[in-house]
Parts: C-alpha cells; sequence; structure tokens
C-alpha cells in the first residue's frame, strides 16, 4: 500500500494526515496515545517571533457539533520552541510544519528568517487567517494586496516549503488561492476557523470573555469541503483540508475532492488517537477497494 | 496518560449527585494521586473533565462523583451499569502532602471528590474534612465514619449551620493545631472567602475551568497566575492559593 504524497519543494509526507496547528501543541503529548512515526506531520502551534500571552479568559465554550475558541495565539516565541521543543521533535520520524504568524509584515518576515536556519524544520505553515487577534492574522488573509505583498516577500525570505493557510472568513476564497500561486507559494491549507459568537442565557454573558472567535469542529466540514473544492479547481499548487476531519470518512471525503492531504483540528481534543485511527482507516479502505497507491483516490470524483 | 475503556460497574444516585464506579483494564489508569482528574466521554462533542474520587488497583476499581448540570453531566447520570465509556486520564498534578502536616481539607458542593480520595491517603496523618453545602442535598453521604467530618449547611439542615468558614473555625479551635494547611476544592466565591478569612494558613486549592482537550494542548483553560498563564489541566488543577492572580 502506497499511502505517501508530495507536496512539493522537498515536503514529501509518509501518509497524507497532519494534526492541524493549535489542536496539537509542539506535538510531544500525542506520545502518550501513539509515536507520532504513524502520522505524515505535525503543524505546531502558531509561533511569533517574541513570545505572547493570549487573550483573556473565558477561551472556549462547545457549541452543537463544534466549539468556539479565542486563545489569541498563546505562544512560547520562536527562540524557546528551537531551544526547548525543536530537539525533542526533530528526533521524531515524521515531518515537522512550523506554522508561524505576526502582526507586521515585518514580524512575519523575521520569524520565517530566524527559523529558516533550522535544518530540521521541513517547511512553514503561514497563518494569514486568525481571526482571535486584534491586528495581523486575519488582515492579511481577507485583503487579497496584503496577501499579495506578503507572500512574494516570505517566498524571498525562505527556501523551505511555504504553505499559505487561508481564511474562510471572506466572500471568495479562491482570489486568495490564486494570489498565493502566483507569487509562488508551494501549497495552501484550508480552512482556518470561521468567525462565531456564543451567549449564555443564564448568565446573560457572551461565551467567551472577547465574544467572537473561531469556530471550529465537526460543524464546519461542509463548508471546509466545498471551499477545498473550489480551490483545487482554480489552483494547481497542491490544496491541504481542514475542517471537521474526525475519522478516516471525513479524511476520504477530502482527498476524493482533490485534497492532498488532511489535517485534523478539534477531533484531535476529543479524540487524541485519531491521528493513528484516520492513517490505518484509510489504508484499509483502499486495501478493500483494491486501490494500491493513494494518488489514485485523490481527486478521482466523478466529476463532469 | 492514556486514553481508553471504562465500565460501569455499579452507580448509586442522591439528588441530583451520582456516584459512578467503574472497572478498567488499563493499568496506568490506576495509577492516580488526590487532585487528578479524566476527561470522561458525555455525548457531547467534547469529552467532560471529572474528579477521581477513589480507586483500587487490586480491584481494578475508579469511583467518580458527577453532579447533574447540564448536558455531558447528565448524560454521565444517566448511565447505566454494563455501559461503557471512552476516557482519558489521568490528568493533572495532586495536593501535597506529607505525613506530619496538620490539614484541613475543604470541599463544598462537586468539590468534594477529590477530597474524599485525599481524605482516605492520609488516614494516618492528623486531618479534618470540612464539607459545605447549601442544603442537605447539596451533602452526599460518603464519608461515613471514614474521616473526621465537619458538616455546614446554610439552611441549618444538616451540621453547622453557616458556610464553611464557621466549619474552620471549629477545626481550628477544636484541634489545636500548631501549623494547619487549608486544602481545598469548591466553588470560587467559597475559596475566596477561605483567603479572606484566614490569610496567614497555607491554602493550596483545586481550580475548575472549562477544558477542551484535558492533556495541555489546547489553552483553553489557563488561569493566570504570578508567572503568567498556567494550563489548569497539566500545570495544575492544584495551586498554591496565592500564586493565583485572579483569586487577589
Ligand atoms: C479539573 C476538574 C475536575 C472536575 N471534577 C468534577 C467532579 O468530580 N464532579 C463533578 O460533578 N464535576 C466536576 N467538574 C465540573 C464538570 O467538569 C462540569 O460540571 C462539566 O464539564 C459540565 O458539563 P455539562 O455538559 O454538564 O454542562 P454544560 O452544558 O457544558 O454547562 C453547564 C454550565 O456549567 C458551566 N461549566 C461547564 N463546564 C464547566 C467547568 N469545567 N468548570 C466550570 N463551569 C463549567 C457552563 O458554563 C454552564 O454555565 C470538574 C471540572 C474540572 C475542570
Ligand atoms: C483551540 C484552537 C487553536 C487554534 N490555533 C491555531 C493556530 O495557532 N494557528 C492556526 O493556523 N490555526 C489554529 N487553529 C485552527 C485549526 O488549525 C483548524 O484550521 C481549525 O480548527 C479547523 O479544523 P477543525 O474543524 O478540524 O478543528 C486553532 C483551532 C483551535 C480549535
Ligand atoms: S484543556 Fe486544553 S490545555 Fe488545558
Amino acid at each position: 500500500m502506497e499511502l505517501s504524497v508530495d507536496l512539493g519543494r522537498n515536503l514529501k509526507l509518509k501518509n497524507p494526515v497532519l494534526l492541524a496547528s493549535g489542536t496539537c501543541g509542539y506535538g510531544l503529548e500525542f506520545e502518550n496515545f501513539y509515536p507520532l512515526s504513524k502520522i505524515g506531520g505535525i503543524c505546531t502551534k502558531g509561533l511569533s517571533y517574541k513570545p505572547i500571552e493570549g487573550n483573556p479568559t473565558p477561551r472556549i465554550v462547545e457549541t452543537s457539533c463544534g466549539m468556539i475558541n479565542s486563545i489569541g495565539l498563546q505562544n512560547i516565541g520562536a527562540k524557546a520552541f528551537v531551544e526547548e521543543k525543536l530537539p525533542l521533535l526533530a528526533k521524531k520520524d515524521t515531518k515537522i510544519i512550523v506554522n508561524i504568524f505576526g502582526y507586521s509584515l515585518e514580524e512575519y518576515i523575521k520569524v520565517v528568517e530566524f527559523l529558516s536556519e533550522y535544518q530540521e524544520i521541513d517547511g512553514f505553515e503561514v497563518n494569514i487567517s486568525c481571526p482571535n487577534v486584534k491586528k495581523g492574522g486575519i488582515q492579511f488573509g481577507t485583503n487579497p494586496k496584503l496577501t499579495k505583498t506578503l507572500v512574494s516577500k516570505l517566498r524571498k525570505t525562505t527556501e523551505k516549503h511555504l504553505m499559505i493557510k487561508l481564511s474562510p472568513n471572506v466572500t471568495d476564497i479562491t482570489e486568495f488561492a490564486k494570489v498565493c500561486e502566483g507569487e509562488g507559494a508551494d501549497s495552501i491549507s484550508l480552512i482556518n476557523t470561521l468567525l462565531g459568537m456564543a451567549v449564555n442565557i443564564e448568565t446573560k454573558k457572551f461565551s467567551i470573555k472577547r465574544k467572537m472567535g473561531g469556530f471550529s469542529g465537526p460543524a464546519i466540514k461542509p463548508v471546509a469541503l466545498r471551499m477545498v473544492y473550489q480551490c483545487v479547481k482554480a489552483v494547481k499548487i497542491p490544496v491541504i483540508g481542514i475542517g471537521g476531519i474526525s475519522n478516516y470518512k471525513d479524511a476520504l471525503e477530502f482527498l476524493l475532492i482533490g485534497a492532498k492531504a488532511i489535517q485534523i483540528g478539534t477531533a484531535n481534543f476529543f479524540n487524541p488517537s485519531c491521528g493513528k485511527e484516520i492513517v490505518e482507516g484509510i489504508s484499509n479502505f483502499l486495501q478493500n477497494k483494491g486501490i494500491e497507491n493513494i494518488n489514485q483516490w485523490i481527486g478521482s470524483i466523478e466529476d463532469e | 496518560m492514556k486514553q481508553g475503556k471504562l465500565f460501569l460497574k455499579n452507580k448509586k444516585t442522591y439528588f441530583d449527585y451520582a456516584i459512578l464506579t467503574f472497572l478498567t483494564e488499563v493499568e496506568d489508569f490506576l495509577n492516580v494521586k488526590p487532585g487528578n482528574f479524566f476527561m470522561l466521554q458525555a455525548n457531547t462533542l467534547l469529552k467532560k473533565p471529572i474528579s477521581v474520587m477513589d480507586c483500587n488497583k487490586r480491584d481494578k476499581m475508579l469511583k467518580f462523583l458527577v453532579k447533574k448540570i447540564g448536558k455531558g453531566t447528565e448524560f454521565l447520570y444517566n448511565l447505566n451499569p454494563g455501559e461503557t465509556i471512552d476516557a482519558i486520564g489521568p490528568s493533572g498534578n495532586s495536593f501535597p502532602i506529607d505525613e506530619t502536616g496538620e490539614y484541613i481539607l475543604v470541599g463544598g458542593g462537586s468539590g468534594i471528590p477529590p477530597l474524599y480520595f485525599l481524605s482516605k491517603q492520609i488516614e494516618k496523618s492528623r486531618h479534618t474534612v470540612v464539607y459545605g453545602g447549601r442544603t442537605k442535598k447539596d451533602i452526599v453521604p460518603i464519608f461515613g465514619k471514614s474521616a473526621p467530618t465537619i458538616i455546614t449547611t446554610e439552611n441549618g439542615e444538616l451540621g453547622i449551620k453557616g458556610t464553611v468558614i464557621d466549619g474552620i473555625k471549629k477545626v481550628i479551635e477544636k484541634n489545636n493545631f500548631k501549623k494547619p494547611i487549608i486544602l481545598s476544592c469548591g466553588p470560587e466565591g467559597m475559596v475566596k472567602a477561605i483567603k479572606k478569612n484566614f490569610p496567614d494558613i497555607p491554602h493550596y486549592t483545586s481550580l475548575e475551568r472549562y477544558m477542551a482537550c484535558g492533556f495541555g494542548v489546547c489553552l483553553g483553560c489557563v488561569v493566570e497566575t504570578n508567572e503568567g498563564y498556567k494550563r489548569v489541566c497539566v500545570d495544575g488543577p492544584v495551586f498554591n492559593i496565592n500564586e493565583l492572580k485572579e483569586l487577589k
């Protein structure tokens, strides 16, 4: 059974299953549940050049088939990451994709420049789509001109694989996909969380402190599937599908419509073994169908 | 910490509370300390954090006390013997204890389970439990004669009429403790009141926060401490009260 997929520019995954940024910490906690070598790779918690405290609490609330979070990109900063986490992570036989962001163009460049020196990092995922910070992040991801400038500058900054993570909080996501491709991005990943809200009728308060937050989980899967399909049609670079994937069947749906790989987000919280289970599930499914190479499945939807 | 199954062997209910006794084949599940909790499957998307009330390695038994307050805890309350659920744990740190200590264990409402477990572990050292509730219905009869216990209810239906503050005063008066230490778990209002009334007594409390993962990766459960945000699920749930900015 051949499960490996090639995302371009030296990023070949042993299988198409990645853990999504912000839902797997810096990866090591998952070793309690299965060896990281089972999965294609991990996308680390979003890193900025300097550490960030994050938003006030409450930061999370559960909703029907999903959750809303407003973590605010709390992270230990790039320097602590390479000193404390990267050496341990590099021992694991899996790809390390470092998710990065900044509050300004300069900060994005600075963190990529700094991290590009480290051989152990296999690629970057650039978060231009976080709905949980006042400035930066989503500004870049909802304005095509800013996206263009950012991707073009980052392309000149690093030789490593550059995956751009798109925001669903726009009218036409394909516009952004095309801009990324045009400026030399190697792949795009989508979707980040949808902007959402929850209130409590007993306490008459907003359920999370910053009122609005990022909506994720099984509830967003149909929206994600639609957007991934639209982007697969719009660009030639690999598209990585994210949004509500909780089991191997969900993953196979994204691959069927043309996603080259998938990321597991919220499902890691309620089923931390899900990365391993999805790889096994995909493998068994393809075997039963007599399909020897996953690339025969990817994009094979009957599409007139 | 592991993910695995729990088989419900026995259930007892008491008003809105249920005591659930599970059996498990997962050996790591049985390496628990007072203060640890599990994320339990509960017919909601996210699992629900519930403290360990008791554990017996030989019988492969884990016990929890659950108060019905929403969809998830109602599912647990309504589970029937013979049913199996998925769980993740044990998670979290535990109460600091040593054999020479003089302890006042203070629990309110559904905060009592970790203190029951704790009182069994420190059977030989000097300690008294203060267990407070609004009414009789909030006091689950779990202790029996297993530990010296003072009960307080706000309407006086059971034990001393008043709050846990009155209970703690009574313990201090009666036991002649030299260097008492308070170990608490309960509503934040209760914990704040203890801090205000007994500012000089060392005090460790087990916090509750809304949790998504329960094993340290989502950063949803953080609490503000003197050293910045810490994760309640893995850096806690037990904290020295002086460390916590939010309870000042
Ligand atoms: C470390 C830890 C140990 C716990 N141990 C126990 C225990 O031993 N026994 C027990 O009965 N309960 C315990 N709890 C509380 C229990 O986890 C919550 O009551 C439960 O998650 C509520 O879920 P629900 O779906 O029933 O309610 P929901 O429908 O989610 O919520 C009902 C109401 O409770 C509030 N709420 C929900 N979750 C929490 C939470 N984690 N902390 C505070 N308020 C919350 C909501 O904001 C809402 O107002 C513990 C919590 C933590 C964090
Ligand atoms: C608690 C939480 C934190 C997140 N943090 C980040 C982050 O730091 N960077 C990022 O690019 N995406 C972040 N995301 C978005 C996820 O990576 C993913 O795109 C989104 O949750 C949708 O997938 P899901 O429905 O499978 O969760 C976060 C999501 C959650 C739930
Ligand atoms: S609940 Fe996820 S980090 Fe604590």
